[in-house]
Order: C-alpha cells, then sequence, then structure tokens
C-alpha cells in the first residue's frame, strides 16, 4: 500500500483514478462508441452500424469490469462477490435481453452456446500451449473446482433435456417451452445456491491464497504514477480483472461514490450499443446471408468475454495455468447457471418462444467438452498440489 | 523403551502372525540377551476358513526382560468368566517368552480386537506388560463343537429386538396402510385411492425388509450376507416388476428400471450429500473404491445403452427380442462376476474409511437368524399383494389425474421400491459414514442394472412377455448425463452440500421433462 501521505485526496484522486482507467492501451477503441451512435442516428449500413457498435462494446466492458472491482473492494467481500456476479455477466445479459426484445432467438441461443464454448475451447488450447510449464507455486484454489464443473454439467443437463425432447416423435413445441422454463427457474435457484456456497458456506474454497509478503515488496514500485503497480491480483473466482487497470489496492484507486457513477455509466453506454448492435444484426444476416446462428456463435460472445479471455490468455503465457483455467471455467459457469435461466426468463416476460431447444450438435460438443475439462482441471490439482 | 524398529527384521510376512489355539493367542515374544521385544498388536481378526485368529502388528517395541507372573491366572479366570465380558488381561511370560490372553467362549463369530501392551502389576508386585482389549470382544468361530450356542431362536432378544425394530422407527406408523390398501383393491375405493394407500404402505414393509436383512447378514456371515441384501434389497422392485410384466405394461417396467438407477443415483445421493453436508463442511469418502463403483456402473449402463443403440440402426428388428435376451444373459453373469469381485477377491477396495461396519456397533445382532428370516418372509408375502394392487391402479391412475405414463414408472414406482435404502443412507450419511451410503447409492444402482434388469427380461421370458432393452432415447440419454455427474462429483473423493444441492436438481430437470412426456 503506497503510504498515506504520498496519496492525492479528495476531486484530484478521483479525476486521475477515472483517467487511469481510461487510459490505457484498450480505451482507444473508445472513439468507436461516440461513432457507433453517430452511425445509428445517420443509418449507415447495416455492416458498418454492427462494426462499430461491436468494436465500442469490446472496452466498454472492461471498463465495467474495473469499477466493478473498485466498487468491489469498497464494499468488502460478500456483496463484492454479489457485484461481481452480476455485473460481471452485464454485457451478455444487456445484449441478450435486446436480443430477445427483437425476437431473435436462434442468435441468443447462439451466443450463450458460444460463449459456454469458448470459454471451454479456451481452456483446452491453453492447456496444451502451456503444457511443458508445471507451475508448482498456485496462487489459485483449485478446490472450488470441483463444484463448479458439477454445476457445469448440471447446466449441460438442463441444455440437454429440452433438446432430446424435442428430437423425439410427437412431442408439442409448446411443452418443450414450458420444460425450459420450468428447468430455467431451477437453474437460476441451483445459481442462488453456488453464490451461497460461494461467499458463504465454502468461501475459504476459493479464495486465492494471497500474495506474500516478499511479493508486495515487489509488487509495489513506484512507476510514474505512484499507485500504478504491477501485480497479480488474488481474484475471487468470478470475473477476472481485464489487465487494462493492473492494481494492488483498488480502493485506493478511487472512490465508492465515483466507481458507482463510472459503472453506471459505462452499462447505460453498453445498452445503448448493444441495441443498436442488435438492430442492425438483422439487416447484416440480409445483406450478407450469414445466419443468425453463426453472429450468435462466434461474434457476439467475443463482446461479451474478450476481456476475459485476454486475461485468460496473458495470465496463461506467465505460467499461470490454474489461475488461467480457474478463470475459464468459473466464467463459464456463470454462463451456464446465470445467463441462460436469465434468458429464458426474459423470454417468459416478453413472451418470446425463447427455449433451451439447441442443436444436438452443439449440445453433444457442450457435453463431451466437460469431463474432458474436468480431466484437466483435475490433472492441475492433483499436479499442483 | 527402544520403539520401533526392533533388531529382528519382522517386514511384511511377519506383520500378521497366526494363532493357532483359539483358546489362549499366544503372541511370540523375541528375546535378544536381555531385551524383551513384543508386537504392538493393531487388531485381531479370524478371516473364515482359516485354522485361526491373526494378529496384525503395527510394530515392534523392546523393553529389558521382565520377571514372570503366573500363568494359571488365567486359567482361572477364564473358567468362571460369562459369555459376554470381555477378555481379562494377560500377563507377560518370560520362561516360555510367552504372553497369553485368556479367551472366553462367545456367541457366533468373531469380530474384531484392538490391542495394546500396556504396563502392569502383578498380585506378587511384579512388573510386566499385559495385552490389553481396548474395543470388542472376542467370540468363537461357530462351526466350533464346544458350547455351539448357534440358536435360531431366542426369544428374550427376539423381543426386545423385535420391540426395537417395530416401536423405535416412527415409519412404522404407516403399516396401518397395509390392511387400508388391500382392502381398497378388493372394496373398489377406486384406483387412486388404491394407488396412494399401497404407495404408503410399501414404505415401511420396505424398511422393514432392510433391516431383517442386516440382522440376518450380521449372523450368518459377510458372502452370504451380501448376497442377501443384494437379493432382498431389491425385492420390493423385483415383485413390483414382475406383476407390472404379468399385466403387460413392459414400457413401465423398463422405466421404473430406467428411475431406480437415476432415483439411486441422483435423489439418493444427492440427498445424502446434500443433508451430510449440512452437518459437515465437507466429507470425505474412499474415492478409490467410488472409482471402481463408479466405473462398473458405468459398464452396467453401457452394457443397458448398447442394445437400444444396436436397435436403433434398425438392422435386424426381428431379432429385436433375441438380442435383448442375450444381452440380459451377459449381464447376469457380469453380476455373478461382479459380486465375486466384490465378495472374495477385492474385497479391501470397498472397504470404508474407516474399518466399521453395522455389526460391530452392537455385540450381537439383535434378532436371531430365524425370527429375521420369519419376519423377512412376512414382510415380502405382504409386499406381493401391495404391489400387485399397485401395478392393477396405474393405468387408472395415469387416466385420472393425468399424468404421464412415464412419469409414474419413472420417478413415483422407483421412490416406493427404493424407501428403505433411500431412508438408510441419508440417516447413514449425517453420522458422516459417507462409504456407507456411497455404498448403498452406488452399489444398489449397479445392482438394479446388472441383476434386477436381466432378471425382469428372463420373467418375460418366462411368461411369454415381449420385454426387451429397447429403450427410448430419451432414457438412455438420461442414463449417460446421469453418469456423467455423477462421476463429476464422486471423482475428488470429497462432497459437500453443493453438490448434493446439484445432484437433486438434476433430479428434478429429468423429472420435469419427463413430466411433459
Amino acid at each position: 500500500m503506497p503510504p498515506a501521505a504520498e496519496q492525492p485526496h479528495g476531486c484530484a484522486r478521483e479525476c486521475s483514478g477515472i483517467a487511469t482507467v481510461l487510459c490505457s492501451w484498450i480505451n482507444f477503441l473508445l472513439i468507436f462508441v461516440p461513432l457507433g451512435i453517430y452511425s445509428h442516428m445517420k443509418e449507415w449500413s447495416a455492416a458498418a452500424r454492427f462494426s462499430c457498435n461491436f468494436v465500442a462494446i469490446v472496452p466498454l466492458a472492461a471498463i465495467l469490469g474495473a469499477s466493478t472491482e473498485c466498487l468491489a473492494a469498497h464494499t468488502g467481500q460478500m456483496i463484492g462477490g454479489l457485484l461481481n456476479a452480476t455485473f460481471g455477466n452485464a454485457v451478455e445479459m444487456i445484449v441478450t435481453v435486446n436480443a430477445i426484445k427483437a425476437g431473435l432467438v436462434t442468435v441468443v441461443q447462439g451466443s450463450l452456446l458460444g460463449s459456454i464454448l469458448s470459454n471451454m475451447l479456451l481452456v483446452l488450447g491453453m492447456s496444451f500451449f502451456a503444457a511443458g510449464v508445471v507451475e508448482k507455486e498456485s496462487r489459485f484454489s483449485a478446490k472450488g473446482a470441483s463444484a463448479n464443473m458439477t454445476c457445469l454439467t448440471l447446466g449441460s443437463i438442463a441444455l440437454a433435456l429440452p433438446t432430446i425432447y424435442n428430437c423425439m416423435e410427437d412431442t408439442p413445441t409448446a411443452d418443450v417451452l414450458s420444460i425450459s422454463r420450468i428447468s430455467s427457474a431451477v437453474i437460476a435457484g441451483v445459481y442462488v445456491l453456488f453464490l451461497i456456497f460461494q461467499l458463504f458456506t465454502h468461501a475459504h474454497l476459493f479464495a486465492a491464497e494471497g500474495v506474500l509478503d516478499q511479493d508486495l515488496e515487489r509488487l509495489y514500485q513506484p512507476k510514474g504514477r505512484f499507485w500504478q503497480v504491477s501485480t497479480e491480483r488474488t481474484l475471487l473466482n468470478f470475473r477476472p480483472v481485464p489487465e487494462i487497470v493492473t492494481f494492488y489496492a483498488w480502493e485506493v484507486l478511487m472512490s465508492a461514490c465515483s466507481s458507482i457513477l463510472l459503472l453506471l455509466g459505462a452499462t447505460i453506454t453498453v445498452a445503448i450499443c448493444s441495441e443498436f448492435l442488435v438492430d442492425s444484426i438483422e439487416g447484416v444476416t440480409e445483406e450478407y446471408g450469414l445466419p443468425g446462428a453463426f453472429i450468435g456463435v462466434i461474434l457476439l460472445p467475443i463482446v461479451g468475454n474478450a476481456a476475459e479471455h485476454a486475461t485468460a490468455v496473458t495470465v496463461a503465457a506467465k505460467g499461470k495455468m490454474d489461475l488461467a483455467l480457474g478463470v475459464a471455467v468459473g466464467s463459464s459457469t456463470q454462463i451456464a447457471l446465470l445467463v441462460v435461466p436469465f434468458s429464458v426468463i426474459v423470454g417468459w416476460v416478453f413472451d418470446v418462444p425463447m427455449s433451451l431447444d439447441f442443436r444436438i450438435f452443439d449440445t453433444a460438443v457442450m457435453i463431451l467438452s466437460a469431463p474432458r475439462q474436468s480431466a484437466s482441471q483435475l490433472g492441475r490439482a492433483v499436479l499442483g498440489s | 523403551m527402544a520403539d520401533g524398529m526392533s533388531p529382528f527384521d519382522y517386514q511384511d510376512e511377519h506383520s500378521s502372525i497366526p494363532i493357532l489355539d483359539y483358546w489362549r493367542f499366544d503372541i511370540p515374544l523375541r528375546k535378544d540377551q536381555d531385551m524383551i521385544y513384543w508386537p504392538t498388536v493393531n487388531s485381531m481378526e479370524w478371516p473364515y476358513g482359516t485354522k485361526g485368529p491373526v494378529l496384525n502388528i503395527s510394530q515392534w517395541s523392546g523393553e529389558r526382560l521382565l520377571p514372570i507372573l503366573p500363568l494359571e491366572r488365567h486359567r482361572a479366570a477364564a473358567a468362571g468368566v460369562s459369555a459376554a465380558a470381555p477378555v481379562p488381561r494377560g500377563a507377560v511370560n518370560a520362561t516360555g517368552a510367552l504372553l497369553t490372553v485368556a479367551a472366553v467362549l462367545g456367541a457366533r463369530r468373531w469380530q474384531r480386537l484392538r490391542l495394546r501392551a500396556v504396563p502392569a502389576q502383578g498380585e506378587d508386585g511384579s512388573k510386566g506388560k499385559v495385552l490389553e482389549v481396548r474395543a470388542g470382544r472376542i467370540r468363537r468361530k461357530p462351526s466350533d463343537e464346544e458350547e455351539s450356542t448357534q440358536d435360531w431362536f431366542d426369544f428374550d432378544r427376539d423381543l426386545e429386538g423385535l420391540k426395537t425394530i417395530f416401536l423405535g422407527n416412527p415409519l412404522n406408523v404407516m403399516l396401518v396402510f397395509t390392511p387400508l390398501g388391500l382392502a381398497s383393491q378388493s372394496l373398489g375405493w377406486g384406483e387412486v385411492a388404491t394407488f396412494g394407500l399401497c404407495f404408503l404402505a410399501i414404505v415401511p414393509l420396505a424398511k422393514l425388509l432392510g433391516e431383517a436383512t442386516e440382522q440376518l447378514s450380521c449372523s450368518v456371515g459377510q458372502t452370504l450376507g451380501g448376497l442377501l441384501n443384494a437379493t432382498f434389497g431389491n425385492a420390493v422392485e423385483m415383485i413390483i416388476s414382475v406383476f407390472a410384466l404379468r399385466e403387460g405394461l413392459t414400457e413401465v417396467v423398463k422405466g421404473s428400471l430406467v428411475g431406480s438407477i437415476i432415483s439411486n443415483l441422483l435423489l439418493v445421493l444427492g440427498m445424502c450429500f446434500f443433508f451430510g453436508g449440512l452437518n459437515y463442511q465437507t466429507q470425505r469418502f474412499n474415492a478409490n473404491g467410488a472409482r471402481t463403483q463408479y466405473s462398473l456402473l458405468l459398464l452396467a449402463i453401457l452394457a443397458l445403452v448398447i442394445p437400444t443403440v444396436v436397435l436403433l440402426t434398425g438392422v435386424r428388428p426381428e431379432s429385436e427380442l433375441l438380442i435383448s435376451r442375450g444381452c440380459a444373459i451377459v449381464l447376469a453373469v457380469l453380476y455373478i462376476c461382479y459380486l465375486i469381485f466384490q465378495l472374495v477377491t477385492h474385497k479391501d477396495e470397498f472397504a470404508a474409511a474407516e474399518t466399521e461396519d453395522d455389526c460391530e456397533e452392537e455385540a450381537e445382532p439383535s434378532l436371531s437368524p430365524g425370527t429375521a428370516v420369519a419376519l423377512l418372509v412376512a414382510a415380502t408375502l405382504l409386499v406381493a399383494p401391495l404391489s400387485e394392487a399397485l401395478t392393477g391402479s396405474v393405468e387408472g391412475v395415469t387416466k385420472t389425474l393425468n399424468i404421464s405414463d412415464a412419469f409414474v414408472g419413472v420417478v413415483l414406482l422407483p421412490i416406493v421400491g427404493n424407501a428403505a435404502e433411500h431412508l438408510t443412507a441419508v440417516t447413514v450419511a449425517t453420522k458422516d459414514k459417507m462409504d456407507l451410503s456411497l455404498g448403498v447409492a452406488l452399489g444398489s444402482s449397479t445392482q438394479i442394472a446388472l441383476f434386477v434388469v436381466p432378471f425382469t427380461v428372463i420373467i418375460g421370458w418366462i411368461l411369454g412377455v415381449p420385454m426387451d432393452l429397447n429403450f427410448r432415447s430419451l432414457d438412455v440419454s438420461i442414463l449417460l448425463l446421469t453418469v456423467l455427474i455423477v462421476g463429476s462429483t464422486i471423482v475428488d473423493g470429497e462432497s459437500n452440500w453443493l453438490e448434493g444441492a446439484a445432484l437433486m436438481s438434476a433430479y428434478m430437470l429429468i423429472a420435469v421433462s419427463l413430466w411433459y412426456l
């Protein structure tokens, strides 16, 4: 921690804090935000609108993550965890709501599945990549991994059952919808239990083993602005911090008020941009003949998950495979347990036939990748511990 | 005192020393100049079929040679000791270099003893070491001629035992539904009423069956007890399926088989993990044993899935029954191998993390074998007509209440059949004996997949009913998904309440999709 005398106080601190968050390399892309809004107002071609808004959301997601961390650092462990859990997935949830309101069910299904699959396949790729590196000293506790895997398998079951049901003959589609809705309610309940598990009863399984004292010295190196230190943070298994801002002490950065302001600002901007994005999807589908599912599976997950993936890859490149694995697994669990039932319930509210009936191939891939992941996770846990 | 390694190289081959005389346990001491060494005995066992008990020794300790204590003391003590008393203490006898412990004659079987050598003082003031029994009692082996107290009925004890069984369990209040259930069928109170009453009546009967089997296996021994457990544990399910087959309800039977497997794996296991996890943060179990069971289960389920998949390809539809019957025979053979594996060759794989079994807690079973058999037969005789009434009313129920066939078969019927094991497993899990509940849940589902399924096919063969192993694709995928999620929970050897909640939610998801079928 930088000594108190050296910290700027009051307004100056807030402004420099916000400036630090905003001025990092990824935020160059923020210029696309006004560009995206402008493109919608001026009715540019669908592709242009799509790309502008697409690129605009990426840095906004990162800012969202950073400001959530700041707020979480001020509020304490449990509420911080809850905040992380909700706002960490804010981008995906906002995009989903907009897409469902527009009735683009296949796009939403694609984006959900794509997020989960991209997380899992990323994990696979990174395990191959870092295959030679065995990280003995792990900052991330792998004991919570088993609970994650079980919940992920449960999520795949929830997705698989309506799909199989739909494939059988003489099963009415209305029933598939009811099954999906009730299953989502059950999965949402499991998510609440998962949160209780992670935050209350078994919190010690998920807390990373903290930073050691000697690292403290190494970490706190005044370099330019004195509070800018490079470090690996202790991470909760929720949403990783995108490495645009690397801080040791989040609460130094800015006060709770300004982080709330930044959070709200980012959320509103994301909402606007994603609405424009979803608007343009239909146009893109018509003009270029791209199936909605493709956009959903490949493109949309990038929006929500890019920052996370960047973190995971950089962390893996530094050899901290456990952390990377934990990040990716935690992210897919969040999507499977929270965003999926959320989308079905939103569809229920808006009376859109959003069901959990995905295509067989996707579901099969998802189910089959689960044990592979659990094996690698377990392998790490056994090797590392 | 020199602890640890003795100058004598007692390695593995001496870690268990056989004792030839069940009267006196001559534990050889070793003398080396003026030092004497004795073993630290962990436990004493007498495996069936061997000549005598063996001592399991953990280490040898040494001390200077001690004075003699007379041996006659023990003989006198032994003569006057009653059947239920623990073993009196032995003493060091340096001349003969023997340590003797006198045994007492007891009831039927051996139990484990935990012994340790403690310093003691003799009557003449001399000091020595005695072998003290820490826990357990010594019994004679049953095939012995002298004082064979192997009696089939023992009225006093049985009365006590029966009282505990019947009055101790609050579930037995439901026994009142038995006559009601039988009456409702003959008096025609309506199918729904019959179904409900029979359902409620079978639950306590299943529990009684379980208790009687347990008591019988205490008396009769491990192997036979295992076999009994295997048969009568699933008795209710087998009886129900026989009657259902007689009515020709093959789909219901198939559904109830799948339902039994998933209810054991998801509902029972989930409730065990959940309720156990409410009391304990994490519960450990023997991951090796669990994984062995799990791989057997996977094998069994694959054996069920293969006929379905083969028949799905539609290659030779006319040989559908033949394929299923062939698979059933293979499964039956696999089951016998499984029994041999579990009870004979690889017993240790299935040993609990702490080696306790139900019988050790009580000195002896509370029911003599004769009474247990009588109770078993009585319970089975009552279950039979009740299940006949139950299966008879299934069709009426599905029409009246508008529930799907699949739901009744897969969800409701297995709950009835499994009730006893269900309750046992959950109670035992809350007492932190997770190995036992895992054994019950996993073992029960393996037994159903390997034993009850071929049993139903063969019964169908005998009765001339076309019972085959062609399950629906939904059932097959449910089985595979179940196995997947159960695997992820048990592979790490620990359990917590969230895993239990996840398993129970999986069951709810499956029930929901079946409701609409």
